[in-house]
C-alpha cells in the first residue's frame, strides 16, 4: 500500500533547512529525479520544484501575460507532474518534458478564454519591407513593446529559443509542432515585429 | 558529412539559434563563413541579440512560498482522491459480486425443466441438452430420486443466449434399465431475460455503492490545511 503522503512534510523538503538528504539530491540529474517522482519521492518532487519552478512561473507569465494566472497554472502543471512521472521517457530532456506540460497547460487555459487569435495579425497591411526598417536600431523597449503584441505562439518560440536558449529540436517538442514550423514562427515573428513598429512609426530610424 | 548551408533560407533559420549562442560549432562556423560574405544579414543578427537582451533584462518572476503550499495541497488531495477511488471501485465490485451471486441462488435465471413420475421405482434421473437440430446430447447432471416424491426439476442455468436446446431426462432404475423421456425444446432466449435483469441490478448496486463510498467524506480541501 502507498504510504500516505504527508503535506507537512512536503511543505519542510522545500522551505526548512537543507538537510543532508536534501543536499544530496542537488547533485542528482533531472531525470533520476523525475524517475524518483514516479516512485513517489516527495523529497525528489521538492527538488524538482526547486530547480524548474522559476523558469516555468517565468514561461507561464509570458505565455498568459497573467501572473496570477501562472502561478495557479504552474501548481497545475506540478500535479500533472506529480501524476505523470511515471510516463516520462528518457528521450526527452526533463526541461523539454515540463516546458511542453506547461506550454499545453498554458495555451488550453487561454482557448477557455478564447485569448488565442485564430491568425495573426490579419489587419495589418502586408506592405512595409522589414528589411527597410533597421530593425537592430530600434530601442530595445520598443522591440520589447512590439515583441508583448505577438501572439501567445510566437513569443513562446522566441522566448524558448533566445531566453531559455533550447535547441529547435526541443523547441518543437515543446509545441508539439516540426522544427520547420519553429523556423516559420521566428521568421514570423521577426516580420510581424518589424510590421508593427514600422505600422505605429516606434522604429528609431523613422524617428530621425 | 554534414549538410552544407547553401541558402539564404538556412542561414535565416539558423540566425535566432545564432544569437542565442547555442548553435553546434559546425554550424555556427558555417554561419559565421556566410556572414563574411553577406555582411548585411549582421542587422538581423543584431535584431535577435537584441531582443534577446531585452528578454533577458525583463524581471524574472520567482513563485511565492503559497505557490509551493498550493502545490502540496493539490498533490495531497489527489493522493486522497485516487485512493478513495481505488478503495470504492474494489468495494463496488465486490458488492456487485455479491448481489450476483446472492440474486442468482435467489432468482435461479434458466429454463427449468419439471417432471412428475408415477412408479414407486427409486430412479436416478439423468439430463441431456443437445443443441436444436443436432443429437449430440451431453450429460449434464443427475437427480437422484427419492422414495415417495413424484415432482423433480432441474435448472439449466450455464448456456449461450440465444441458442435453443432439446432437453431430455433418462430415469434409470438400480438395474439399469432406462425410461426416456420425449425431448423437450426450450425457446431462445427463454432465460436472458432474467438473467440480464440479474446482472444490471447487480452492476447498478456496484455503481451506486462505488460512487457513495468515492463521495462519502469527501469534505474538500479545506480538510488538508494544517491547523
Amino acid at each position: 500500500m502507498e504510504r500516505e503522503l504527508n503535506q507537512d512534510s512536503l511543505l519542510h523538503d522545500y522551505t526548512g533547512e537543507i538537510s543532508a538528504s536534501e543536499a544530496s539530491l542537488r547533485a542528482v540529474p533531472d531525470v533520476d529525479l523525475v524517475e524518483r517522482v514516479a516512485r513517489r519521492d516527495q523529497a525528489a518532487f521538492a527538488e524538482l520544484y526547486r530547480r524548474f519552478s522559476g523558469m516555468l512561473l517565468s514561461f507561464l507569465s509570458g505565455l498568459l501575460s497573467d501572473g496570477v494566472a501562472a502561478e495557479d497554472l504552474l501548481q497545475e502543471v506540478f500535479l500533472a507532474v506529480w501524476k505523470g512521472a511515471g510516463r516520462f521517457r528518457r528521450m526527452a530532456s526533463v526541461k523539454t518534458w515540463l516546458f511542453n506540460i506547461a506550454y499545453k497547460q498554458g495555451i488550453s487555459w487561454l482557448r477557455v478564454r478564447r485569448e488565442l487569435p485564430l491568425a495573426d495579425f490579419e489587419h495589418l497591411p502586408a506592405s512595409g519591407n522589414p528589411e527597410q526598417i533597421a530593425l537592430d536600431r530600434v530601442d530595445r523597449e520598443v522591440l520589447l513593446q512590439a515583441f508583448k503584441q505577438l501572439s501567445p505562439q510566437h513569443r513562446s518560440v522566441l522566448e524558448l529559443v533566445l531566453y531559455y536558449e533550447m535547441p529547435y529540436a526541443e523547441v518543437a517538442q515543446v509545441l508539439e509542432c516540426p522544427v520547420g514550423t519553429v523556423k516559420s514562427r521566428l521568421s514570423y515573428a521577426r516580420r510581424q515585429m518589424a510590421a508593427l513598429i514600422s505600422l505605429k512609426g516606434l522604429s528609431a530610424g523613422q524617428d530621425r | 558529412m554534414s549538410k552544407a548551408v547553401n541558402s539564404d533560407e538556412d542561414i535565416h533559420g539558423l540566425l535566432p539559434q545564432y544569437a542565442s549562442g547555442n548553435l553546434p560549432a559546425a554550424d555556427r562556423q558555417r554561419v559565421e563563413a556566410w556572414l563574411e560574405k553577406h555582411p548585411e544579414l549582421r542587422s538581423e543578427v543584431a535584431f535577435w541579440e537584441q531582443l534577446r537582451a531585452g528578454l533577458q533584462s525583463q524581471p524574472q518572476a520567482a513563485p511565492g512560498q503559497e505557490v509551493w503550499q498550493g502545490v502540496s495541497q493539490r498533490v495531497v488531495l489527489h493522493q486522497r482522491q485516487a485512493k478513495r477511488s481505488a478503495i470504492s471501485i474494489l468495494a463496488g465490485l465486490a458488492l456487485a459480486g455479491f448481489s450476483l451471486v446472492i440474486l442468482w441462488l435467489t432468482i435461479r435465471p434458466g429454463v427449468l425443466l419439471q417432471w412428475t413420475v408415477s412408479g414407486t421405482d427409486q430412479l436416478t434421473y439423468q439430463v441431456y441438452r443437445a443443441p436444436t437440430g443436432s443429437q449430440d446430447f451431453v450429460l449434464l447432471g443427475e437427480v437422484h430420486g427419492t422414495p415417495g416424491v413424484s415432482q423433480y426439476s432441474y435448472l439449466d442455468a450455464l448456456f449461450l443466449p440465444g441458442q435453443s436446446y432439446v432437453y431430455r431426462v433418462e430415469g434409470l432404475s438400480p438395474s439399469g434399465s432406462a425410461v426416456v423421456s420425449q425431448g423437450v425444446v426450450s425457446q431462445s432466449l427463454a432465460a436472458l431475460p432474467g438473467q440480464l435483469a440479474i446482472l444490471l441490478a447487480s452492476l447498478l448496486v456496484g455503481y451506486l455503492a462505488a460512487s457513495l463510498a468515492r463521495n462519502w467524506g469527501s469534505a474538500g480541501p479545506g480538510r488538508l490545511l494544517p491547523a
